[in-house]
């Protein structure tokens, strides 16, 4: 009799050191993952004003740069892109896919108005205009936000990833529903980044 | 990465290590005071004892016998059933008494100044110190800054935090304070805007943000409760004593009270003094713990070490350093981005900046930067013809701690030099009335104290040569300076005559200035 009330008090002991675990486990998962998703927005608000500055910024320089309509072609288009597929990506960041397509046309646009700068460099007359050079130093201060945006959204969504494969919690963590890790955001896959090197081994062949 | 992180985690402990060690402190202080006054309260508690024993002796007697009860009491000799009362156990009773009432004193004084200092905000201190807000600006410094500002804030995740200039400081620094997110404030000096690119800015902004995001400022503001409430003791133990001096000497009847009030005063005294040094220097260490803990968080944040490298090598290169002129500045000193003077190593509020580069950039370089625009002397004459000659003498100064070798010259050394080259300046185009006037134009801009030119007569050649080799191995600034009052000797008849400017060429030579 004795021992069946020690069996039957000791399995209740584990069986609520354990729901008790899963339940801890759950509740910071959940509050990781949500904060994954509030910084994920933060880029989000970042983006929409680098969408916002950007016409402006064209419009004010075509005046000077009829040269090079091209580049600022190539800008709106970017933007076009980009604003559209940043539309699905916020609700499914635990699809490599989505965040794949959208970092890459994001890079894009970075890369666009990479290009866009270097020409307004090489104009003196576009970067003593007062308006333009205020616009420049929005936009670098977006590009620095939107960094720093996409630094706090990874290091958050690292927490949540080492958090949900870590030991206790990788066994039942597919069951309490996290069973993605969230996408960290990268420039990996991306077309500039690999080119940049071979143009400038093209020009030291040549020279 | 994983360094900065580790170094973080060092700082961080490192610091409660030293919290602990102030709250060590207050608790050994209020115990031994309480000891103290324990140790005087015995003695009138014994007299109580003494008077209410019961007597057997005859009435006329009883003044005596009190006495005698009392001193017997002390008396190791007497057995413990005739004492009136143990005199040990009436010790252990008052000294815990003391304990008690000092420690609530002391926990009551620091609450009640916790709130008051709490009561003040960042605002009311940002204004209290000339701060002028930005709100939207067109000022193109300006606006860059807020952008900084709300840049740094994304990084920490926070809201970002009002934004004050303080238009009336030339030297390069910066400071957070409040105590809620609502109340934060971060005050920028004119310098700091003026000198310091994007990055740099930048990076001492995040330096700030990390001490409003870690707690410091509600840190210092418990620092300073703890701090002047071990000063209350002091204080009280003071004002007994001059007290207890004054009752003596203008009231002769009640001086037993006084004299009691100048002995309590003097045993408690030295506990407040040890209270208030002991705690004063742990809380600068302290304090200086938590900077490295800023360093090492504004590098994890903005993940760009050089630029904090680099904004503190330009402070060490600028003349103004971190100086802040407001007298109220002191208020702020735990707070700030680089301490505003120099102190005693125990006593300073931040660790030396050459420390601080090395641990942030332990890779790079550590020498000062020195900016062009900033090198130009306070007496800068706008006169044309002064600044034509003026920049023929700098023209083309590149001066960096590269280049020459340094080596550090005394100051009698500088003295006779100078006074060498500046004599020979001002009287190689001939000896008249006017080269007194013009030593003394440039000699006035060294500032080292007062001189007579070397007449004609007495310079050599080779003393002028060995003058000028040996103030070749001055510092930059030192270099720039005396070129400076090249330029003034130069300029004191407004014209460079041929054989100014064969000399001024054999100096530029020998310093390579222009190369």
């Amino acid at each position: 009799m004795l021992n069946l009330i020690i069996i039957t008090a000791a399995l209740a002991i584990a069986i609520i050191a354990a729901a008790s675990l899963v339940i801890r486990t759950y509740n910071r998962l959940v509050a990781d993952d949500q904060f994954a998703g509030n910084s994920f927005s933060q880029i989000e608000v970042q983006l929409k004003r680098r969408y916002d500055l950007i016409p402006s910024l064209v419009e004010s320089t075509r005046a000077y740069l009829v040269h090079e309509r091209d580049t600022l072609e190539a800008v709106i288009a970017a933007r076009q892109q980009a604003s559209s597929h940043l539309a699905d990506v916020g609700t499914q960041l635990n699809d490599a896919n989505v965040v794949a397509r959208w970092s890459a046309s994001e890079s894009a646009l970075g890369g666009a108005i990479g290009r866009l700068a270097v020409v307004i460099e090489a104009y003196p007359e576009l970067k003593a205009n007062e308006t333009i050079a205020s616009l420049t130093e929005e936009l670098s201060s977006t590009e620095n936000r939107i960094a720093f945006a996409r630094q706090v959204y990874n290091d958050s969504a690292t927490t949540f990833n080492i958090r949900r494969t870590s030991f206790p919690a990788v066994v039942f963590a597919d069951l309490i529903g996290f069973g993605d890790n969230l996408a960290v955001l990268s420039f990996d896959d991306q077309p500039q980044i690999h080119h940049a090197p071979q143009f400038s081994l093209v020009a030291a062949n040549a020279s | 990465m994983l360094d900065f992180l580790a170094r973080k985690s060092a700082a961080m402990r490192a610091s409660a290590r030293w919290f602990a060690l102030v709250i060590t402190t207050q608790v050994f202080t209020s115990i031994a005071t309480g000891i103290a006054i324990g140790y005087l309260l015995m003695f009138p508690i014994v007299l109580v004892f003494a008077t209410c024993q019961p007597q057997e002796s005859s009435e006329k007697n009883q003044p005596r016998n009190f006495a005698k009860t009392y001193v017997a009491a002390f008396d190791d000799r007497t057995p413990d059933e005739e004492r009136c009362v143990d005199p040990g156990a009436v010790f252990w009773f008052t000294s815990l008494l003391g304990i008690g009432s000092t420690a609530t004193a002391l926990i009551f004084v620091t609450a009640m100044e916790h709130r008051r200092i709490a009561q003040d905000g960042g605002w009311a201190i940002g204004l209290a110190i000339g701060g002028r807000e930005l709100a939207i600006s067109v000022d193109r410094n300006e606006r860059r800054l807020m952008n900084i500002v709300e840049e740094v804030a994304i990084a920490f995740a926070t809201e970002p935090p009002a934004v004050l200039v303080l238009d009336g400081e030339p030297g390069i620094n910066v400071f957070a304070a409040g105590l809620a997110p609502a109340d934060s404030i971060l005050c920028v000096t004119l310098g700091a805007i003026r000198q310091l690119d994007r990055d740099e800015l930048q990076a001492v902004v995040a330096h700030e943000m990390s001490h409003l995001t870690n707690g410091d400022t509600r840190m210092g503001t418990r620092m300073t409760a703890i701090l002047l409430g071990l000063q209350s003791i002091r204080v009280l133990a003071e004002t007994l004593f001059s007290l207890g001096r004054h009752t003596s000497e203008h009231d002769p009847k009640s001086s037993i009270s006084a004299y009691a009030m100048m002995i309590v005063g003097a045993a408690i005294w030295p506990m407040g003094l040890f209270g208030t040094i002991a705690a004063t220097s742990l809380t600068f260490a302290l304090g200086r713990c938590r900077e490295t803990l800023a360093d090492a968080e504004a590098v994890a944040k903005i993940r760009n070490p050089i630029a904090l490298a680099r904004a503190m090598r330009r402070i060490l290169g600028y003349p103004g350093r971190g100086h802040m002129l407001h007298p109220m500045a002191s208020m702020v000193a735990p707070m700030l981005f680089v301490e505003r003077t120099r102190n005693h190593q125990w006593f300073s509020t931040h660790p030396p900046l050459e420390y601080r580069i090395a641990a942030v950039d332990p890779a790079g370089d550590c020498s000062p930067i020195y900016d062009e625009q900033s090198r130009r002397p306070s007496t800068y004459n706008e006169r044309p013809y002064y600044a034509a000659i003026l920049d023929q003498v700098l023209g083309g100064v590149s001066m960096s701690s590269q280049g020459i070798p340094t080596q550090p010259l005394d100051r009698n050394q500088i003295k006779a030099a100078s006074l060498v080259v500046l004599s020979a300046v001002s009287v190689c185009d001939g000896e008249s009335l006017l080269s007194d006037y013009e030593f003394m134009r440039g000699w006035s801009e060294l500032n080292i104290g007062a001189a007579q030119r070397i007449a004609a007569a007495d310079l050599s050649s080779d003393l002028l040569a060995h003058a000028i080799k040996s103030l070749a191995s001055q510092s930059p600034i030192q270099r720039e300076r005396m070129l400076v009052a090249i330029a003034s000797t130069i300029s004191g008849d407004a014209v460079m005559s041929s054989e100014e400017q064969m000399l001024l060429e054999e100096i530029r030579i020998a310093w390579s200035v222009g190369t």
